[in-house]
């Protein structure tokens, strides 16, 4: 029997599509009947096999150049196109145009060279509604290795990614409430309670100019003093006002000179920005050096540190760098400080770059678009 | 600081370290008008660092042992837990895992800490915190001393 009359007996395009046939026919071809079992049991397996997995998820079967051979209900269902609309055509019907060239040419890349592809994409209905889909393909390969067919096995997964948008957008709703908290907090603190103490203070020196030596007085004066210092620092703490006043540049100078008596690491401290950001920009500024130069002092063990802000194209980019002990990614896993990191950049649509080598040190990189 | 008292201290601190046998040794002073405390001694230390380290006002030592004149363990997995280790940077410069902090006094003001650390888990024993206040005594009386031989003179 030629190959080609093979092909045409025995349509094998459609994943377990002639396994009917096949059984049939078993008896008449072959006489080991032990043998013969063995192969009707496997090939009953797959056919279930097939049916278990239309039942669970959306299969989609295309030939070498991604032409759509075969759609179980569930891709109907969910694309709302027939089957006849779908047959022949590639899977630029449901593309919903999210994803970039360079997303596409990775999936085709990873595929055409025989390796199974895993991740998330949003495709179009014909109606118009979009949905996400978590995909895996798998290519089928000849011989020679070259994929001859795909299967492509997806579950939807819209719900969870909305879910996981609004997170995000609630994140950065409550981060924002947390500085709008903590700016009025800091102006009622310096304002209220320590111009009370200032008011307090300069009684009790009125009544120690009049009446001489009142040991006593001086020293309440002292305490009223060390209040005050108190007041100020925690109202600086909680959000520095120069931050809204004067901006991130000063901020963060203000900032890193008290770093440095604090902790005793020194900070090399350079700004190319010929302009202020816009405050939320500044703000996330101002936190995310902050978290990286306190994980510096707690984890880094080193005496020095640097931190630069740059205006590269149309980005703002902040560097935070040390050459300490590093850490790997399991390490990090329990702390709230890199997952802040990177929410306060995701709020004002930028990126966060942590690059840590143990032993080497660690470069936290936030860039943040400037024409939002 | 003059190399006198300086050089005092040092002996107080080596002795106290021998006899509890602990890593590390320093006495800071309040100082400024929010009385903070700064690290001006250390015995057993890695680095020069403690020498410019000082407490952000009303923040670890300087909210407890030194506002409410009592002595106070330090401990690296208990600031952790309470996310406050950025308050005490002395543990992270010397890398201390435990320390017992005991306020230097003159009459009824604290003047400064003495603090004993070691770079393991530990906890002290009665008897050896008993050691650190006696220390910390000797520094103190010296400060009575100074103070009234400035007075004198
Ligand atoms: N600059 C750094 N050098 C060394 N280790 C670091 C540095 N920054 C972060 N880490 C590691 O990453 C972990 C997570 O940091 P983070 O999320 O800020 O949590 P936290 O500061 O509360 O521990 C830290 O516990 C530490 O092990
Ligand atoms: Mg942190």
């Amino acid at each position: 029997m030629s190959d080609q009359n093979a092909k045409a007996r025995y349509p094998s395009e459609n994943i377990a599509s002639n396994v009917d046939l096949l059984l049939e026919q078993l008896e008449q071809h072959i006489t080991d009947s032990s043998f013969r079992e063995a192969l009707q049991r496997s090939l009953k397996q797959l056919a279930d096999v097939k049916f278990a997995l239309d039942e669970a998820s959306i299969v989609a079967v295309t030939d070498h150049k991604g032409k759509i051979q075969y759609v179980n209900d569930k891709f109907c269902e969910i694309s709302s196109y027939s089957r006849e609309e779908l047959l022949g055509k590639d899977h630029r019907v449901v593309n919903s145009g999210y994803h970039g060239k360079a997303f596409m040419r990775e999936l085709w890349e990873t595929i055409s060279s025989g390796q199974v592809w895993h991740g998330e994409i949003k495709n179009r209905a014909k109606d118009g509604r979009e949905y996400w889909v978590d995909t895996t393909i798998v290519p089928f390969v000849d011989a020679e290795g070259r994929p001859y067919q795909y299967l492509a096995i997806r579950h939807e997964v819209t719900q969870l990614k909305e879910t996981e948008a609004q997170l995000q957008s609630m994140m950065a709703q409550l981060m924002q409430v947390q500085e709008e908290e903590r700016r009025r907090f800091s102006r009622d603190l310096h304002d209220g309670i320590g111009q009370s103490l200032f008011a307090l203070k300069i009684t009790l020196d009125r009544m120690i100019s009049e009446d001489g030596d009142s040991k006593g007085l001086q020293a309440l004066s002292g305490q009223v003093q060390q209040l005050m210092a108190e007041v100020r620092g925690l109202a600086w703490e909680m959000r520095p006002s120069v931050l809204d006043d004067l901006g991130v540049v000063p901020a963060l100078r203000t900032y890193v000179e008290s770093y440095e008596s604090h902790y005793g690491i020194r900070v090399r401290f350079v700004s190319e920005l010929r302009r202020r950001p816009n405050l939320l920009t500044e703000t996330a500024i101002y936190r995310v050096v902050q978290e990286a130069l306190t994980n510096i002092a707690k984890y880094a063990g080193v005496s020095e540190a640097s931190v630069t802000l740059r205006e590269v194209d149309s980005f703002v980019k902040a560097v935070i760098e040390d050459r300490g002990v590093g850490f790997t990614t399991d390490q990090a896993g329990r702390g709230v400080g890199l997952f802040s990191m990177e929410e306060r950049a995701r709020a004002v649509s930028g990126q966060l770059r942590i690059r840590s080598v143990p032993g080497e040190g660690t470069t936290v990189t936030l860039s943040v678009p400037t024409d939002r | 600081m003059d190399g006198g008292k300086s050089a005092f201290w040092l002996e107080v601190m080596e002795q106290l370290r021998t006899e509890i046998d602990c890593d590390f040794c320093c006495v800071g002073l309040v100082e400024g008008e929010s009385r903070s405390l700064h690290w001006k001694a250390a015995s057993g230390n890695e680095g020069e660092r403690y020498s410019s380290i000082s407490d952000r006002p009303g923040r670890g030592l300087t909210g407890t042992v030194v506002k409410v004149g009592r002595a106070m363990p330090v401990n690296f997995a208990d600031l952790i837990m309470s996310r406050t280790l950025h308050e005490y940077p002395i543990m992270t410069a010397e890398r201390l895992r435990s320390a017992y902090a005991v306020p230097l006094t003159e009459g009824a003001s604290v003047m400064g800490v003495l603090l004993a650390g070691d770079r393991w888990k530990r906890v002290y024993r009665p008897e050896e915190r008993n050691c650190i206040k006696l220390a910390a005594e000797r520094i103190s009386r010296k400060f009575a001393e100074n103070s009234s031989e400035a007075a004198s003179s």
